[in-house]
């Protein structure tokens, strides 16, 4: 006979969830949609959803993907609903040089380049760089090839660096142009 | 093989990782060996990648966002937590969650809960709810000065010193160790933080460090640990938790030497991370 704490054993996890994960969800969040107020949304949502389905969890190491996926796919159907303005990767080929070693990283406009990416492409970059997640799990997160991970977040990287490329040649061509009014 | 397969296989590399180590890429490992341009291309990918994915990470999280996460949670109906029956289909979000999570699915499923369950723990909830506002109600105007809390200092605290009057001294508010002693930063006369009554109850020095690319600005308040309800755990700045209750102001707390420390500072996690820089290699 199950006892009254057996019974509640989920709502005491959901907490458990809350605390261990909500920062990196949150986070994962944020650079997915750009926002803090839609951040907010997709990791509140995720949790409201994650709450009926806790049950179906046995093993609190799976918790962090599978928090990951549910975030990932409350957002992708919130991209349906409103519509995106991202861009093709297909004609991206990889940039004749590289970026200066030195360069420092905007932080807006990598959240801009990272807008622009399509959400297949967006997602496997995102988890890449924080570093949390393998090969393997990033594949059965996104239910894609562990290939086709590598192949996306190759050519996500590749549009990262160009569009960085490109700022950094803006910049550049701005501080000759000022110069030459100076002079 | 040629650059330009080394370099395709070597794009996935992540930095600081052993992947290079596994078996698909030791080819390319020994490609970029001996090519010094793939290495140096190869090099600077990898520091492009450590910056990025530190701006990437550094992603300043709501200080309220967890006591709002679990108050939505509690706030739900616990209907929508606990099943009567063993079906997993319970509320039209299922597709959401069955699209990206087809290794959760196959999870066993775990026991039912009763209907009993959920009414015992309502129940139980609302008899606690009560009483905590009975509680809250009856001994408020009681409590001492050492009720304030980190959260409610951060809150009355604004970084604007003008507003606030010079600090009466009503206690010794001594800087940090190291404060003084630090060359590129310059601490102003402390201001007084009055909450109630006719003390001030903390103070406050505007700082600047300078010698940066850019003058980081902040606050640091200083209050006696006797007055704080659960004074932070932490006993040194540079080991002090970096938190961030507004957008754009980054916040780390300690205690030392029976004072309470707040440090606000303008900017974001890698500001508040430099003036802690700072103390860290300052000799001792």
């Amino acid at each position: 006979m199950m006892t009254t704490m057996d019974n509640c054993q989920c709502v005491c996890n959901l907490a458990d969830l809350i605390e261990e994960h909500y920062s990196l969800l949150y986070r994962y969040a944020f650079r997915l949609s750009g926002s803090v107020a839609d951040a907010e949304d997709l990791t509140q949502q995720t949790f409201l959803m994650a709450q009926p389905k806790l049950h179906q969890l046995r093993e609190s190491s799976h918790a962090k993907a599978w928090l990951c996926a549910i975030v990932r796919n409350v957002f992708r159907k919130s991209l349906r609903r409103n519509g995106n303005s991202t861009v093709p990767l297909g004609s991206i080929s990889e940039p004749a040089s590289n970026l200066p070693i030195n360069s420092m990283v905007d932080l807006e406009e990598i959240q801009n380049a990272l807008n622009e990416l399509s959400e297949e492409f967006r997602s496997p970059l995102i988890l890449y760089y924080f570093s949390e997640f393998s090969y393997k799990e990033i594949s059965e997160q996104l239910e894609v090839p562990m290939g086709t991970v590598m192949s996306r977040l190759a050519r996500a990287k590749a549009y990262l660096r160009k569009r960085l490329e490109l700022r950094e040649e803006v910049i550049q061509e701005d501080s000759r142009t000022t110069v030459g009014v100076k002079s | 093989m040629d650059c330009r397969t080394a370099l395709e296989l070597v794009e996935v590399v992540r930095p600081d990782s052993g992947d290079l180590a596994e078996s698909e890429l030791t080819s390319a490992a020994a490609h970029l060996e001996s090519c010094r341009h793939c290495a140096k291309i190869f090099h600077g990918r990898k520091t492009l990648d450590r910056q990025l994915g530190r701006v990437i990470r550094d992603v300043p999280v709501p200080w309220n966002l967890k006591t709002n996460l679990l108050a939505t949670v509690s706030d739900r109906p616990l209907a929508w937590t606990c099943q009567d029956d063993n079906s997993t289909s319970y509320v039209g979000s299922n597709a959401e969650i069955d699209t990206g999570t087809k290794s959760v699915q196959s999870l066993p499923t775990s026991p039912p809960v009763s209907i009993h369950c959920r009414r015992w723990f309502r129940l139980t909830v609302a008899i606690v709810v009560c009483l905590a506002v009975v509680f809250v109600a009856w001994y408020s105007p009681f409590w001492p000065e050492s009720s304030l809390t980190l959260a409610k200092l951060e809150q009355e605290t604004d970084l604007h010193l003008d507003q606030y009057a010079d600090f009466d001294g009503s206690f010794r508010a001594n800087l940090p160790s190291g404060w003084s002693d630090l060359r590129s930063l310059r601490v102003v006369r402390p201001k007084g933080l009055q909450l109630s009554g006719s003390d001030h109850v903390a103070a406050l020095y505007g700082f600047q460090l300078q010698e940066m690319r850019r003058p980081i600005d902040g606050v640091l308040l200083v209050i006696e640990q006797s007055r704080v309800v659960e004074p932070p755990n932490i006993f040194t700045f540079i080991s002090a938790t970096t938190r961030y209750p507004q957008r754009s102001t980054a916040v780390a707390a300690w205690t030392e030497g029976g004072l309470v420390y707040i440090c606000f500072v303008q900017g974001g996690g890698s500001e508040i991370e430099a003036l802690q820089q700072e103390f860290a290699i300052m000799p001792t």
